[in-house]
């Protein structure tokens, strides 16, 4: 775990240093090009962008809204570039809502809340017959007017330092090539959060990437390799295709460079989620199948209804989770870790009354015993549908679970996901306990490994048998409770983990911990990273070989003791 | 004495499972004509040897020879049965569902080519399941269930079936295991008459008695190696057997 | 039970016999009725093909929906070319995917014969194979029945993707006619339930021969204890290979006739649910008698039509205490089932005797 974590944090370092190199480098670029707006004053660059913006003529459009961008930062006062952001935001929404009209003998108006203003001043007017036609936003305009306003939005929203209007922010990731560099130069010069800033010099540098300054361009790669994503590997290899190789050797070094540094991290990413989202998988079978390979060993009987406490550990859960929100809201954000110990007992209560009511009269017919428990599934299905209905339930999902941390391009670690692994890793302990430290564990590998003499001995051979079939059930209830911030959960969805608990089983052998773990990994990974390439039924269809041909060597699983029988 | 007058030839055979070696180095003759007693106390190897004969358990090292020259390493449970080894199991196995002739008519097509085991009798086979039946007395209930006979009925029938066959050697694991006297007299009896220069019988039994009417020689297997072999009366008198099997509690002495 | 095969046998072919014959001299019958028949008929088939194997040979199958759906999915692949020779356009499930044409596996597939052997030798392969590898390494019981189950779930998976030319998730239907004849005549129905009452007959006797020949001797060794006859020298490999794919044929068999009576087949037959209902007519009927592993399909599907549309939340609820229950107190099915109520029956009437007497 913990060399797990130095890892990125030494990525997240790196970025932090590049990122405040380059923004100390943009820095002097703005106050050269502020200079050159001083030189009319506010009032008279209002009248030309009206006038502009009346032409209709989509060039001069797209022209004289760059101005605007750079004119509201033209200043020093924050207090002045306020003005002049609110009258922008004011002023282009009204564009795009029709709100702002020219006539023909240019005359103009912005209508607010049926009011008529004076668009320069802001001043109510009145207008009198001529007509008003709204300027006609060709398709090419759009996108300028569109991130001229979220830009212009976004430095109006700097009003309480740090604060920052990420959903306008996550417009201009969008768009990063329309955005006015003296805006951006502005907006990286305030006081802003690190997450903000690296997500502003990223949009940045992918506008940079098409500037004419080759400087400009080698810096934007050098940014952006060091954030891969695919992202940033398509606007790359965009921009690699329209270097001249003759004139700029240099710079198709590094545009390749970068290519090859992002592709390799992708790569990495991308293994690093397989692996890390098998784990969690593999946690999840592993609590849905230890407890069938636990009383297969055992009675040498498989539950055809361990996917059913599955879903009813996942409905127990929500319950609760319904319960808290009613009685105790403050409750709430703990209800995984309240509903343990109550999904433990009822599914594990349900394991038993199964066991004494149906499992125990089938002792010595276990062929029967998956029809018998195969009727109980239907019957806990029906159960839940009729009283839950069929659709998936919605979980709310504590904040301490939602997101994760970015590590290595696409690859996130997920916190829902990671609390199921640890999930799985505490209970694969209590089990490894439970069956190798106690009474109650020696009593289960004395009857496994032969049922008539532990009865000999006196060990309550019916008590075993009911005290693991509850564990096992309980443990299944659990698996449900891992899953269900990150699975679907419906009446029917314990089928889609039995089929894969078999095969852990199976593969697995016979009531052995390990071999259980191993299994569970191995059917996890495979499902996980075979399924996105060729889909769900070559998984399945690998996993199937795979034990066809275990079961050629080691027909007991592959790690079933060697034992006379 | 040549190689065709061996039955089974052991070399060098070490049995283990996991950590724990039952058979250890393990070298072991029974020649045709003979009855061989095998005994030793629990656990001194003696089914884990027929289990080793009969392809039941794999053996790690060594060499089983059958009829003086078919190596069976690695051979499965029908290829061995097929060389002539027919066993017996301490609890009867037969087929109790069906009647004791269908028994002795599966018995007698199991040893065939697949083609030939479905095709009807003929009435020379028919005979000689009839001739089986009468030499282990249930001539009488050839009709009747298996499943329904007594104990001791169940154990002739099994070594009938294994007569059907023509086994060159018979494997007889605890034959008179919970009989009464009357029953273990005809069980001598009826390996009385199996006996013949075609055939070796082994006799695993803890019955000395048993052992002492019917067997030719004795082998005393003790903690997977063989601790005397000879005559029953020798091995009787043999101090290290009488250690074995008396002596246990001056060893942890 | 065993003895009264014979006569069920003859009752089935002739009764399927009568119908066909009867509906070429003008027979109106009601179209729901014969087709009830008909898919009972054809499921009754399905129950006989997995007591072959599980109540004669003691090898418990849970993915006979696997060859179930192979009978039924190249029946479907017929149907489908049948209905293109005559069109010219490709079902919608294809026109969906822009095919414009019938993909390459359906050449041939409108001859009957052609469909009938490749039925035989696409089941055969799979059953050889699958069988082979498992029986080889002596999977048996609660192995081999949920290795079964995984492979069946498997084919449920691949036949749900839309891309493979047999309908996705939505099935293969708009078939026209079968045998030249119309599906909206009232007279294919009824032709298509006497053929699959026929075929009934004729199976139901032919797995009675084979179970009293020294083949069927031998899988009741096998069930009774097939370690014995592999120390006689018997490689039972080859005894329950022989009946197992002898049970999936004739479970192909069953989809083939199903599939044109309910005009349509989806991957809904691959589930594992079908499957383990297959092991359920069987236990209901009882294990190892042929004629009461039909008799457990006709009421539990019968039962099922009747209940899914009357109280249709009630049903899976009276399915799963009637599974249950039948499981635990009657091991054998109705066939412990009749003598539990003929002793009962017996003690009511002897029951006055006795109070009488005293």
């Amino acid at each position: 775990m913990i060399r797990g974590h130095s890892c990125p944090r030494f990525f997240r370092e790196m970025a932090k240093i590049i990122l405040s190199i380059s923004w100390l480098a943009f820095a002097d670029n703005s106050a050269v090009a502020s200079d050159h707006f001083n030189k009319i004053s506010w009032i008279e660059f209002r009248n030309h962008f009206i006038t502009e913006i009346c032409s209709s003529k989509p060039k001069r459009m797209k022209a004289v809204l760059q101005e605007l961008g750079s004119f509201t930062v033209a200043n020093q006062d924050p207090k002045v570039i306020r003005e002049r952001t609110q009258w922008a935001t004011d002023l282009i929404s009204g564009i795009q809502k029709k709100r702002f009209r020219c006539s023909k003998d240019g005359k103009t108006y912005l209508k607010r809340e049926d009011k008529f203003l004076d668009p320069v001043s802001m001043a109510e007017i009145k207008i009198g017959d001529a007509k008003y036609k709204a300027p006609f936003l060709h398709l090419p305009v759009r996108p300028t007017l569109e991130t001229i306003l979220a830009t212009s939005k976004l430095i109006n929203s700097l009003k309480n330092p740090g604060t920052l209007d990420l959903s306008q922010l996550a417009l201009l990731e969008k768009k990063p090539d329309f955005i006015n560099t003296d805006q951006m130069a502005y907006l990286l010069k305030s006081q802003l959060s690190d997450s903000s800033r690296e997500r502003l010099v990223f949009v940045r540098a992918f506008k940079m990437l098409k500037s004419e300054n080759i400087d400009e361009v080698s810096e934007a790669l050098r940014n952006l390799s060091s954030i891969p994503s695919r992202k940033t590997l398509t606007a790359i290899t965009k921009v690699r295709k329209t270097i001249d190789p003759v004139k700029d050797p240099e710079l198709i070094e590094i545009a390749d460079n970068a290519i090859a540094e992002i592709s390799f991290s992708i790569q990495i990413g991308k293994a690093m989620s397989i692996v890390y989202s098998g784990l969690s998988y593999s946690s999840i079978l592993f609590l849905a199948s230890i407890g069938l390979a636990i009383v297969f060993g055992l009675m040498g009987v498989i539950n055809l209804a361990q996917g059913e406490l599955i879903m009813i550990g996942a409905y127990v859960t929500f319950v609760i989770q319904e319960c808290l929100a009613a009685v105790f809201p403050s409750m709430l954000p703990l209800y995984l870790l309240i509903s343990i110990p109550f999904v433990f007992l009822i599914t594990g209560g349900m394991g038993a009354l199964i066991e004494f009511s149906v499992i125990r009269h089938l002792y010595t017919r276990p062929l029967m015993t998956l029809l018998a428990t195969w009727g109980v599934s239907i019957f806990l299905i029906n159960m839940i549908r009729v009283s839950f209905g069929t659709q998936n339930l919605e979980f709310y999902v504590p904040d301490y679970l939602v997101g994760g941390l970015s590590v290595f391009g696409d690859f996130l670690i997920t916190w829902n996901r990671l609390a199921t692994i640890i999930f799985a890793i505490v209970i694969l302990i209590f089990t490894l306990f439970l069956v190798k430290k106690t009474r109650f564990g020696m009593n289960i590998r004395a009857v496994t490994e032969n049922r008539s003499m532990a009865g000999a001995i006196g060990v309550n051979t019916r008590k075993v048998d009911l005290l693991s079939f509850a564990v096992g059930s309980g443990l299944a209830g659990l698996a449900g409770l891992a899953l269900s911030t990150i699975y679907n959960v419906n009446p029917t969805m314990g089928t889609n983990f039995i089929v894969d608990a078999f095969m852990v089983v199976v593969l697995g052998g016979v009531g052995s911990i390990w071999g259980t773990v191993f299994a569970a990994l191995l059917v996890g990974m495979i499902n996980v990273a075979v399924e996105p390439l060729y889909g769900a039924v070559a998984a399945k269809v690998l996993v199937m070989i795979l034990i066809i041909a275990v079961i050629q060597v080691r027909p007991e699983g592959i790690f079933m003791m060697k034992v006379r029988k | 004495m040549t190689k065709s007058d061996q039955a089974i030839y052991v070399s060098g055979l070490n049995v283990s499972f996991g950590a724990f070696s039952v058979l250890k180095n393990l070298s072991w003759l029974v020649n045709f004509g003979e009855v061989k007693g095998v005994i030793g106390p629990n656990g001194a190897g003696k089914t884990t040897l027929l289990d080793a004969l009969t392809g039941k358990t794999e053996y790690q090292s060594g060499d089983i020879f059958v009829r003086g020259r078919h190596n069976i390493k690695g051979a499965n449970e029908p290829v061995i049965a097929r060389l002539g080894l027919g066993r017996k199991f301490q609890k009867p196995s037969i087929f109790s569902g069906l009647s004791v002739f269908e028994n002795l008519e599966i018995a007698l097509r199991s040893g065939k080519a697949i083609l030939q085991s479905i095709n009807q009798l003929t009435s020379h086979e028919k005979e000689k399941i009839n001739e089986t039946a009468v030499l282990i007395g249930l001539s009488d209930c050839l009709g009747k269930d298996a499943g329904t006979l007594a104990h001791g009925q169940k154990q002739w029938l099994e070594i009938g079936m294994l007569i059907m066959a023509d086994p060159a050697v018979l494997l007889l694991d605890e034959p008179v295991a919970g009989m009464n006297g009357e029953e273990r007299t005809k069980t001598a009896t009826l390996i009385d008459k199996l006996k013949g220069p075609e055939m070796a019988i082994v006799v695993v039994e803890h019955d000395m008695q048993f052992v002492e009417t019917v067997c030719d020689s004795v082998t005393v297997l003790h903690d997977g190696q063989i601790l005397v072999e000879g005559p029953m009366q020798d091995v009787k008198e043999n101090p290290q057997v009488i250690d074995v099997y008396l002596g246990r509690d001056s060893e942890n002495a | 039970m065993l003895r009264s095969s014979e006569k069920f046998a003859v009752i089935f072919f002739l009764a399927g016999s009568l119908l066909v014959i009867a509906s070429f001299m003008g027979l109106e019958t009601s179209t729901y009725l014969m087709n009830l028949i008909g898919q009972i008929a054809a499921f009754s088939l399905l129950a006989l093909s997995l007591d072959l194997i599980w109540g004669f040979c003691g090898i418990l199958s849970l993915g006979h929906g696997l060859y179930f759906a192979i009978g039924g999915y190249l029946v479907a692949m017929h149907l489908v070319k049948v209905a293109f020779e005559k069109t010219g356009t490709p079902p919608d499930f294809m026109l969906f995917m822009g095919w414009e044409d019938l993909p390459a596996y359906y050449f041939g597939i409108e001859s009957f014969a052609y469909l009938l052997f490749l039925v035989i030798l696409v089941t055969l392969s799979v059953s050889l194979i699958f069988g082979y590898f498992s029986f080889r390494s002596r999977v048996t019981g609660v192995y081999f029945a949920i290795i079964t189950q995984a492979l069946v779930y498997m084919a449920m998976l691949f036949m749900f993707r839309n891309d493979t030319g047999f309908g996705g998730n939505n099935g293969m239907t708009g078939f026209s006619e079968i045998f030249g004849l119309n599906f909206r005549e009232n007279k294919t129905a009824t032709i298509l339930c006497g053929i699959s009452l026929t075929v009934l007959g004729l199976s139901l006797l032919g797995c009675k021969k084979l179970v009293d020949a020294p083949l069927g001797r031998f899988m009741r060794a096998v069930k009774e204890d097939e370690s014995r006859l592999r120390f006689l020298g018997f490689d039972t490999v080859y005894v329950k290979l022989t009946a197992w794919c002898i049970s999936a044929i004739l479970a192909a068999i069953a989809g083939l006739l199903y599939v044109p009576q309910v005009g349509i087949i989806n991957p809904r037959v691959l589930s594992p649910e079908l499957s383990i209902e297959i092991a359920v007519w069987v236990a209901i009927g009882g294990r190892g008698s042929l004629v009461g592993a039909i008799f457990g399909a006709v009421v539990v599907s019968g039962l099922k039509f009747i209940l899914t549309g009357l109280v249709p939340d009630l049903w899976p609820f009276l399915l799963a205490i009637l599974v249950v229950g039948i499981v635990i107190y009657l091991p054998n099915g109705f066939s412990d089932g009749a003598r539990v109520f003929g002793s009962i029956a017996r003690r009511l009437v002897s029951a006055p005797h006795r109070k009488l007497q005293s």
